[in-house]
């Protein structure tokens, strides 16, 4: 059984159909790539997921329920964190406070527990020395970095991560390359959606291609990366080409 | 490292605060005594407010609804039917709080918010305040006059300010603890990330229209406290004194300038502000209305250069 699967998932803003007739199935364990140009219906698709849209169409089944429909909140406590494209960190609390937000509800509501967990994120992210610093004031690579922390506090099965790598300078990537790998080897199933090539070569397992809200491919990154319509998608038809 | 900061003494701040209030009424006469009582009145209801205004980051323009709901509650049942204005006043605080519900449920299930929520508050303490204007039961534009019984603590009615001073002061230090508790509890953290960015409260698993509910029904149960209490010290309520838009402006005006969200916020700030409205009544008083412009200066001065409020300043010294 497959850890998340759609099906038939549509869903359209007036006249235009963002997600068009959708079928996918992640596994567990997997780290699967969401790529595709502008406008392709990537971050449409994660607001499905996540419940901050709802689907005019079709189902999305998380472990074997269905949680179409449901409120944001409700699918966090199943299992399933999102990262904002557009980070949003609360800015005037500090990293540990913002952390912590997402730890109050794992199952234990022992107040020096969930600081412990905290705690331990914060090590592992690295933010250990920023975390009495407050939201605003930290820089686009620890907000980033901070609003990981928070999703993984909630204690995820499913991250469903939207550019995390946008706006990090190569290094910085590499770090968060690895903590993605890190995050899978502990058992955290990852759905990514990157611009960054190099990237999302780097960490996937399998990449799946939308274009126009359709799923143009579906495989290993080198099969991807040799697909005929994803070249055409991302560069063009070679009859438009001139010389 | 931690900066050196005058909020970090705030606990021996405040506790020499209380402990001079509670001995200077002896020496202060009657008229001193009755400025302190508005003061802490107007903190107390600041904040109440704060909970939902401050924390929360809803900001209610409607307050006098749940003050003119306590007022009117405990006075009709104590002039109707004899019932103690203790006992009253925690009822009022019940109905208060289903209806604070009530508002709470059908402005956020349908998602106001900031101008929009503020707006529907308004109209609320509107909609009462018609309703009292036209209704028997609330003694119509007359208002409602309570008859002095004389000193009596099951009538809530005493015959020395100083009993109402205690009584006031004592719900001030109720609020600061409950205020205290909120703030450092799950409750307070996620009230915070609620005003912060509710996308984000949401994802991180937070019913946020369950937390802001939560946050109105606190708010409107402990306003509506505050109003039986100034009933029962005035001894004469009406439409306008209770659910009027001026009573509401003074409930949030004292946490706006002294801190939003946080514990001590709204008590600064009428601390600061009684005084200076006196003060300014007092010297300009020869020419109307030339307090109220002095004292909009003030106000349009503070919050364009302490917008955290004056706690927000204690904290940066």
């Amino acid at each position: 059984m497959a850890m998340l699967e759609v099906q038939g998932l549509i869903k359209s803003f007036g006249g235009l159909t963002a997600i068009n007739n959708l079928n996918l199935a992640i596994e567990e364990g997997e780290i699967v790539g969401l790529i595709g140009p502008n406008g392709a219906g990537k971050t449409t698709f994660f607001n499905l997921v996540s419940g901050f849209l709802k689907p005019d169409c079709g189902k999305i089944i998380f472990k074997g329920k269905n949680i179409t429909g449901l409120k944001p909140h409700v699918i966090c406590r199943k299992g399933i964190a999102r990262t904002f494209q557009i980070v949003k960190p609360f800015p005037k609390l500090t990293t540990f406070k913002n952390i912590r937000i997402g730890a109050y509800h794992r199952s234990s509501s022992n107040r020096k527990l969930i600081d412990e967990r905290v705690e331990e994120i914060l090590n592992f992210l690295g933010l250990e020395e920023k975390k009495n610093m407050l939201g605003s004031d930290l820089t686009i690579a620890d907000r980033k970095n901070l609003e990981l922390g928070r999703s993984l506090a909630t204690n995820p099965k499913l991250l469903l991560l939207d550019e995390i790598m946008g706006g990090l300078n190569p290094v910085e990537q590499g770090r968060m390359i690895n903590v993605v790998k890190r995050l899978n080897q502990e058992g955290i199933t990852s759905l990514v959606i990157e611009h960054n090539m190099r990237a999302i070569m780097l960490c996937s397992h399998r990449i799946i291609v939308l274009n126009y809200g359709e799923k143009i491919a579906d495989g290993t990154p080198e099969q991807v990366a040799k697909n005929q319509n994803v070249i055409k998608v991302y560069l063009g038809d070679q009859e438009n080409v001139r010389d | 490292m931690r900066k050196l900061s005058l909020y970090r003494y705030s606990y021996v701040l405040m506790g020499v605060t209380l402990l001079l209030l509670t001995i200077l009424p002896a020496f202060m006469g009657s008229y001193y005594i009755h400025i302190l009582i508005l003061i802490l009145v107007y903190a107390y209801l600041g904040s109440s407010w704060n909970v939902l205004g401050g924390y929360c980051g809803q900001f209610s323009f409607g307050h006098a609804t749940f003050f003119g709901l306590g007022a009117y509650t405990s006075t009709i049942l104590f002039m109707r039917f004899g019932i103690s204005p203790w006992i009253g006043m925690v009822l009022g605080g019940i109905l208060s709080m289903f209806v604070g519900i009530f508002i709470g449920f059908i402005c956020f299930r349908y998602g106001l918010k900031g101008p929009f929520f503020a707006l529907a508050t308004l109209a609320f303490a509107e909609m009462f305040r018609v309703a009292a204007l036209n209704i028997p039961l609330t003694g119509k534009a007359m208002g409602i006059l309570i008859t002095l019984k004389g000193t009596s603590f099951p009538a809530f009615q005493f015959q020395e300010k100083i009993y109402y001073y205690y009584i006031i002061l004592a719900f001030n230090v109720f609020i600061v603890l409950v205020t205290h508790l909120i703030e450092n509890r799950k409750l307070g953290d996620y009230l915070e990330a609620i005003k912060e960015d509710e996308d984000a409260a949401e994802a991180l698993g937070i019913d946020t229209l369950r937390y802001k509910i939560i946050a109105i029904s606190i708010s409107s149960f402990l306003t509506a406290l505050g109003g039986t209490f100034y009933a029962q010290y005035l001894f004469y309520i009406d439409p306008d004194i209770c659910f009027g838009v001026h009573n509401s402006i003074e409930i949030f005006m004292r946490p706006i300038f002294g801190g939003l969200g946080t514990v001590y916020g709204a008590f600064l700030g009428s601390l600061i502000l009684g005084p200076l409205s006196e003060l300014t009544r007092g010297l300009l008083g020869g020419y109307s209305g030339m307090h109220l412009m002095l004292f909009g200066v003030v106000l349009v001065v503070v919050i364009i250069f302490l917008p955290r409020g004056v706690v927000g300043l204690l904290k940066k010294i």
